[in-house]
């Protein structure tokens, strides 16, 4: 899928941020920022002249903010897909921001590698809301709203071989000198891959491992 | 008088039903000693006047009797003389009779005989040739040939020159032919010095009158009168109806109202009179009743004074209740207002952290987050892990202070899920076991959302601070067109008369609880005991907010 680039216009009121997100979007292959817009209706403004394929959209922005200028896009230029980049990672705007036409759904700390999904996964009309937003709370609003990607996709590989051992029953210390690692490393390790999952628990851990196909599920 | 009225212009109108309480309860205390006194006034006055005339009626008798004995005295003694005259002739000598005590001469002044052509032939006293033929008296014997006494008007004696009465017989020789007349001359104050004996008063009256309407005798005050022409008085318009009787007359003469009693002799063509001034009879009563009378208006004037101070204690005591009222409005709008500040202080807060801190604390998050390729080994891969690890729990605390500063979602999602979500956060750090169950149909004013959450949100931290519990069960209902909501736990509990109001640590989330319940007209109760865990029950009245909502839920539901 390397035809053409995808153009991105990226609009949020935080400098600073935006400075992050560009820098982050700049590093991944066939993305193109095209444009940066502080508010929704300079934001409006660019679509208007760039026709981009993805909105990158803060919710809280002043004037116009970021649910109007979904609205106003969805009506206006219906083929600009938009996506959401909030720092409400809780449900609440989520609904909302759904209803008036985004397709999906991301925190504003998102990965690199779990923007690159999202964005292909909007591009190619799939509906992406992050695994941070789609706890229970989601769930019982968006149940048609499809997660695209595999969240084993947000991990770092060694994230990934950590949630294995996890899964697998390896205490943190045990892991800490298989992976030669420091156990606090391997503490911080773990509260971050949970933190991407959406997960709370280690038993729910080790299910969504052996869902995943990271472990057999008898054991 | 004048406070009372002031107090009436000025509370009358506000305080209406207690003062009309009041002041009826005054008049009629009033009313009461009002009629006591002229019913007591009017029973003397009809006993003064029953009295008066009983005792006119016995003077009228004993005046009636003293009459009769007089009239029959004379009468005895001029027949005496009578018979003497027919045995004796022109001998018979009536000085002498009366020197010798033969004859009373105490009833009259002069008494003598006549010849048949009325001079007079025999007398008490000396006299010169006297010709009585054109008296009354004499001619009504010479006509009629009977026995009877007769009993003349008043007249100037013509031998004695006084005034007297001539009370007369016939005398008739043995063939019954008319030779003369016998008669008596009477004092009329002899009748009327019976008056001397009894008291009649001042203006008292005692007569004696004929039934030709002459008076004989009459005695008023202190002053003696005859031959008055009566016979058109109301005496006699009361005397023809009955002949003993009472009645309240006006004097002719002297313009006095009498108490009247009379009565007619049976004998004698006679009416004795007695008459006592209705102002002297009723003088005393008068006096008497002018002291009921006084002694009322006091008793009506402390009425008055003592209910103008009751009125003037309530509007007191109503303006220091209004004072009291007002204060209490003011501390609660006040209240209102502290509660209103805090809300816009804890927006603004909010504001900030998400604004600031939280968008720097993103951009540190996502360019940390780029690095991760770089270092996927080593040394740095432990700095960085744990760089981020901090970089997500400071964004965690930024984004937890902000969701307790302004719960967010409350008015995008409502209560129930937004509650249900803080639940599980809380229960999550407090490591509880919790519950939630919500019958609400729809959504609430977002008023009553805000209040509701805001008491459920307190009484969690409550739980979180003091409690040491395992479970939490939080509830939320619609009944009776109330919504219940009920945060219930299992740990310590405490003796909730023990807690004092303000404490400065626990206590003011009660306030607080208790103020925000308040405000939306609700109820607030805690249920707890050592030991048995504690329960915070808040009923809010509500009516259900529009269909907007109720329609965005459905919608996302489907």
């Amino acid at each position: 899928m390397n035809t053409a680039a995808i153009r991105v216009v990226l609009a949020d009121d935080h400098t600073l941020v935006r400075n992050g997100i560009r820098a982050l979007l700049e590093k991944i292959q066939g993305v193109e920022v095209v444009a940066e817009a502080a508010d929704g209706r300079e934001a409006l403004e660019l679509i208007e002249a760039k026709r981009p394929d993805v909105a990158l959209m803060d919710i809280t922005m002043p004037g116009l903010n970021g649910i109007e200028t979904t609205a106003d896009i969805k009506r206006r230029f219906p083929q600009t897909r938009v996506l959401i980049l909030s720092v409400h990672s809780a449900g609440d705007f989520v609904s909302q921001a759904l209803r008036a036409g985004a397709s999906g759904y991301l925190p504003k700390d998102a990965t690199p590698m779990e923007l690159e999904s999202a964005l292909r996964a909007v591009v190619s009309g799939e509906t992406y809301l992050s695994p941070k937003v789609s706890g229970d709370l989601v769930d019982r609003f968006v149940r048609s709203a499809g997660v695209g990607q595999s969240p084993l996709e947000l991990l770092t590989p060694r994230q990934r071989e950590i949630l294995q051992l996890i899964a697998e029953g390896h205490s943190t210390k045990q892991i800490a000198s298989r992976l030669n690692l420091s156990v606090k490393t391997v503490e911080s390790h773990r509260a971050l891959l949970m933190e991407r999952l959406g997960i709370h628990d280690t038993a729910g851990l080790a299910l969504f491992a052996a869902r995943a196909g990271l472990v057999e599920r008898d054991r | 008088m004048a406070p009372v009225g002031q107090i009436f212009a000025n509370y009358w109108p506000k305080y209406s039903s207690a003062n009309v309480a009041i002041v009826l309860s005054s008049l009629a205390l009033i009313g009461i000693a009002w009629a006591w006194t002229i019913d007591r006034a009017t029973f003397e006055r009809a006993e003064t006047v029953a009295t008066a005339i009983k005792q006119n009626e016995n003077l009228a008798l004993a005046f009636e009797e003293h009459t009769v004995r007089t009239i029959k005295g004379v009468d005895q003694a001029v027949l005496f003389v009578k018979n003497q005259y027919e045995e004796h002739g022109l001998k018979l000598n009536i000085g002498r009779m009366i020197e010798n005590g033969v004859l009373d001469a105490s009833l009259f002044n002069f008494i003598g005989i006549t010849d048949e052509h009325g001079n007079v032939a025999l007398g008490s006293h000396e006299f010169k040739p006297t010709n009585v033929a054109d008296r009354e008296s004499f001619k009504v014997h010479r006509q009629n040939n009977d026995n009877e006494m007769f009993i003349g008007k008043l007249n100037l004696g013509r031998i004695t020159h006084e005034w007297a009465m001539p009370m007369s017989h016939r005398i008739n020789k043995t063939d019954g032919s008319f030779v003369g007349i016998v008669y008596a001359a009477v004092v009329p104050e002899y009748f009327t010095g019976f008056y001397q004996k009894a008291d009649v008063g001042e203006q008292g009256v005692v007569t004696l009158i004929g039934l030709d309407g002459i008076v004989r005798a009459r005695r008023a005050g202190k002053k003696s009168s005859f031959g008055e022409d009566r016979h058109d008085s109301k005496l006699f318009a009361e005397q023809a109806k009955r002949r003993n009787g009472n009645f309240l007359g006006e004097g002719k003469a002297d313009g006095v109202v009498r108490f009247v009693s009379f009565r007619t002799l049976t004998e004698y063509p006679l009416i004795v009179v007695v008459g006592t001034s209705e102002a002297e009879t009723l003088a005393s009563f008068h006096e008497r009743k002018r002291s009921y009378y006084m002694n009322a208006g006091f008793a009506s004037a402390i009425v008055v004074i003592f209910t103008a101070f009751m009125m003037a204690a309530l509007s007191r005591r109503k303006r220091t209740q209004e004072v009291l009222e007002q204060s209490l409005q003011r501390v609660q709008a006040l209240s209102e207002r502290v509660m209103k500040i805090q809300q816009e202080e804890r927006d603004r807060i909010a504001r900030e952290l998400h604004d600031e801190l939280g968008q720097t604390l993103t951009a540190l998050k996502v360019n940390l987050q780029m690095l991760e390729p770089h270092c996927a080994e080593g040394e740095a891969e432990g700095h960085l892990t744990e760089a981020l690890m901090i970089a997500g729990r400071a964004l965690e605390q930024v984004r937890g202070m902000m969701l307790d500063l302004r719960p967010p979602g409350l008015e995008d999602l409502g209560l129930a899920v937004v509650l249900e979500w803080h639940l599980a956060r809380q229960a999550e750090a407090a490591g509880w076991d919790s519950q939630f169950e919500t019958t609400l149909p729809g959504r609430l004013r977002p008023e009553l959302e805000m209040a509701c959450f805001r008491v459920a949100q307190e009484a969690l931290t409550n739980v979180m601070r003091h409690a040491v519990a395992k479970q939490v069960w939080v509830a939320l209902g619609l009944d009776a067109g109330e919504v219940r909501l009920s945060v219930r736990d299992d740990g310590d509990g405490f003796d909730v008369a023990l807690v004092p109001d303000p404490s400065p640590t626990g206590g003011f989330g009660l306030i607080g609880m208790q103020e925000r319940v308040r405000q939306t007209g609700g109820r607030l109760a805690i249920h707890s005991a050592p030991g048995r865990g504690t329960e915070v029950r808040a009923s809010f009245p509500c009516e259900p907010a529009g269909g907007r909502e109720a329609d965005a839920n459905a919608q996302t539901h489907a």
